[in-house]
């Protein structure tokens, strides 16, 4: 059992305060959704998680100890991090660029076998492996997003924080992303951890929702009664009258 | 090894130019008399043409090629820039200044070495400095200060070539386009060859995890910290090697791994060692030809390897 949690949690940009004395346990098997509004904190509180930048006040403790007291090769084994946005400066095939996701395992292609068949899969699994052949940088924006996605498969954490891994996909690539994390969750039992701006897929696809707030307040909970027209408009800020959501209301 | 056919066909090319570059010159000997004086045979004559003349020219060409080369590769990870090469951090200004403040006083050769090594060294630390931005080295910020401290030591050079007295000044345009013509000795060009290879190898699996950039880089596990300083330090220690010893020779770091990618070599240990090969070679053939198409006047190596250079990465983008 896993647990990434953080104690009275406070996130600040120069001038705004993000996140205000966030107490938060994400467990092992929970896929969670990060919903809230654009500059309301969600990369920043992903890459506090992931121990990519420090906290203004409060702990962030994985299984009782402290996130920044892990070496970090021992912490990328632990957490991986789709980050928002990656550099696109890669010469080789997109099979190497999977691959380096074995840099966290400390292994590497020569010295074991199984990480042939590891990247394979993860590559298949993120149905990419059509590609896995050609030259990274003569992808399209879709194929990059899910070969990064196959990258941190073959990483192999226990807790994935994906900032926005839908980006640039189409709707079949959506669902499948989504259905593979989910059972990531559901049947393996790691941590998910997404931002999401589709509503909609969160409600379907996470069982828990946290919700930031521009005020630096936030709230969590089951995803099925926290999402709801009500604390949508009330997140976003905007009304929600004029549009037909299959949601509950 | 990625793409073997290339690096063997690379390992069998420096074989044919080292030995080609000893049987060419003024003297022309045959492979039998090369031979004969490499075993310690044949004339006496033969022997010292090719042990003092030519081998200390044609190993600290070769050396100063890998150097190049390697210093190139890194910086490009490092700073994260494809037009990265190893004089951009304005290590050969720098040395440039001191060399030539050397030569302006009209001190011997050993002195001029001297003056170039603590030029060089003067902008490794400065740039250093001005890169310097608290948890790390800031690419971009290492650049501008790269490119500022070059045109600042680019504007003494200037002035060093106004002011000179005309017999200093051929000596000085000669140190500033680079050239084999003073080495006597490939030893220490070598020795530091050695050191940098190793250590790039050794570095060569996270080299191809930085370049995924260094916040991805961290979170898959790579202290990205120490390892830019060390890749900053190494290139730093060849370019300051080469441009001791030959002067500022341009194009090879910048030239040899992009040739390399396009024909196929992405992974940094493959890179790092087929750079060595190719960068050597390279230079080996740009020396040759500079003290041999307008014998026996010799010409700067520097401007042989932008003349050989351009068109083939010309042609290699052409055909990619």
């Amino acid at each position: 059992m896993t647990t990434l949690a953080t104690e009275n949690l406070t996130l600040a940009h120069p001038g705004k305060t993000l996140l205000r004395d966030l107490t938060i346990a994400f467990q092992s098997g929970e896929c969670w959704a990060v919903l809230g509004a654009n500059g309301s904190g969600k990369t920043t509180l992903l890459h506090a998680l992931a121990n990519l930048r420090t906290a203004q006040n409060g702990a962030i403790k994985l299984d009782e100890k402290n996130v920044v007291d892990y070496p970090r090769r021992e912490l990328a084994q632990r957490i991986g991090m789709l980050l928002q946005e990656e550099g696109n400066e890669f010469h080789g095939s997109v099979r190497e660029y999977v691959e380096l996701g074995l840099f966290a395992q400390g292994t590497w292609l020569a010295a074991n076998p199984d990480a042939v068949r590891t990247a394979h899969a993860a590559m298949s699994r993120m149905q990419i492996d059509s590609r896995a052949d050609h030259l990274w940088n003569q992808l399209s924006g879709g194929e990059r997003q899910r070969a990064r996605l196959a990258q941190l498969l073959v990483q192999a954490p226990d807790i994935y924080l994906l900032d926005e891994p839908l980006l640039h996909l189409d709707l079949r690539h959506q669902l499948a992303v989504l259905q593979c994390f989910r059972d990531l969750a559901r049947v393996d039992g790691k941590t998910v951890i997404m931002v999401l701006h589709d509503s909609l897929w969160a409600s379907r696809f996470c069982d828990r929702a946290l919700m930031l707030y521009d005020d630096g307040n936030c709230r969590f909970g089951a995803a099925q009664t926290l999402i709801t027209k009500n604390n949508l408009a009330q997140l976003y800020s905007c009304s929600m009258d004029s549009f037909e959501f299959s949601l509950p209301t | 090894m990625q793409r073997p056919a290339v690096a063997v066909a690379l390992i069998i090319l420096t074989a044919v130019s080292l030995w080609f570059g000893l049987s060419v010159g003024s003297v022309k000997l045959t492979n039998s008399e090369v031979w004969q004086a490499l075993i310690g045979q044949g004339s006496e004559v033969h022997r010292q043409i090719v042990y003092e003349l030519r081998a200390p020219r044609v190993f600290a060409a070769f050396a100063c090629g890998g150097l190049l080369a390697m210093a190139g590769t890194l910086l490009q990870v490092l700073l994260r820039n494809p037009l990265a090469d190893p004089y951009i951090l304005g290590i050969s200004g720098g040395a440039a200044v001191g060399a030539l403040g050397a030569l302006s006083l009209g001190l011997a050769a050993l002195s001029i070495n001297i003056g170039a090594l603590l030029g060089a060294l003067l902008a490794i630390l400065l740039v250093f400095a001005l890169g310097w931005r608290g948890r790390g080295i800031g690419p971009e910020r290492m650049l501008l200060a790269g490119v500022v401290l070059s045109a600042g030591f680019a504007a003494i050079i200037s002035l060093f070539l106004v002011l000179a007295p005309a017999a200093q000044l051929h000596g000085m345009l000669f140190w500033l386009m680079g050239d084999f013509s003073r080495v006597v000795s490939a030893n220490a060009t070598t020795i530091v060859l050695a050191i940098v290879t190793v250590a790039s190898i050794l570095l060569g699996r996270s080299l191809d995890v930085l370049s995924l950039g260094e916040t991805k880089a961290t979170t898959l596990g790579l202290s990205a910290r120490p390892l830019q300083i060390a890749i900053f330090f190494l290139a730093a220690l060849a370019a300051t090697a080469v441009v001791v010893t030959a002067g500022p020779i341009g194009f090879v770091g910048l030239l040899v791994p992009h040739a390399l990618r396009l024909l196929g070599i992405t992974r940094h240990r493959a890179l790092i060692v087929c750079s060595i090969f190719a960068g050597g070679t390279f230079l080996v053939w740009a020396d040759l030809l500079a003290r041999s198409i307008a014998a026996p006047l010799q010409l700067p190596v520097g401007a042989i390897t932008a003349l050989l250079g351009v068109p083939l990465l010309l042609v290699l983008l052409i055909r990619r």
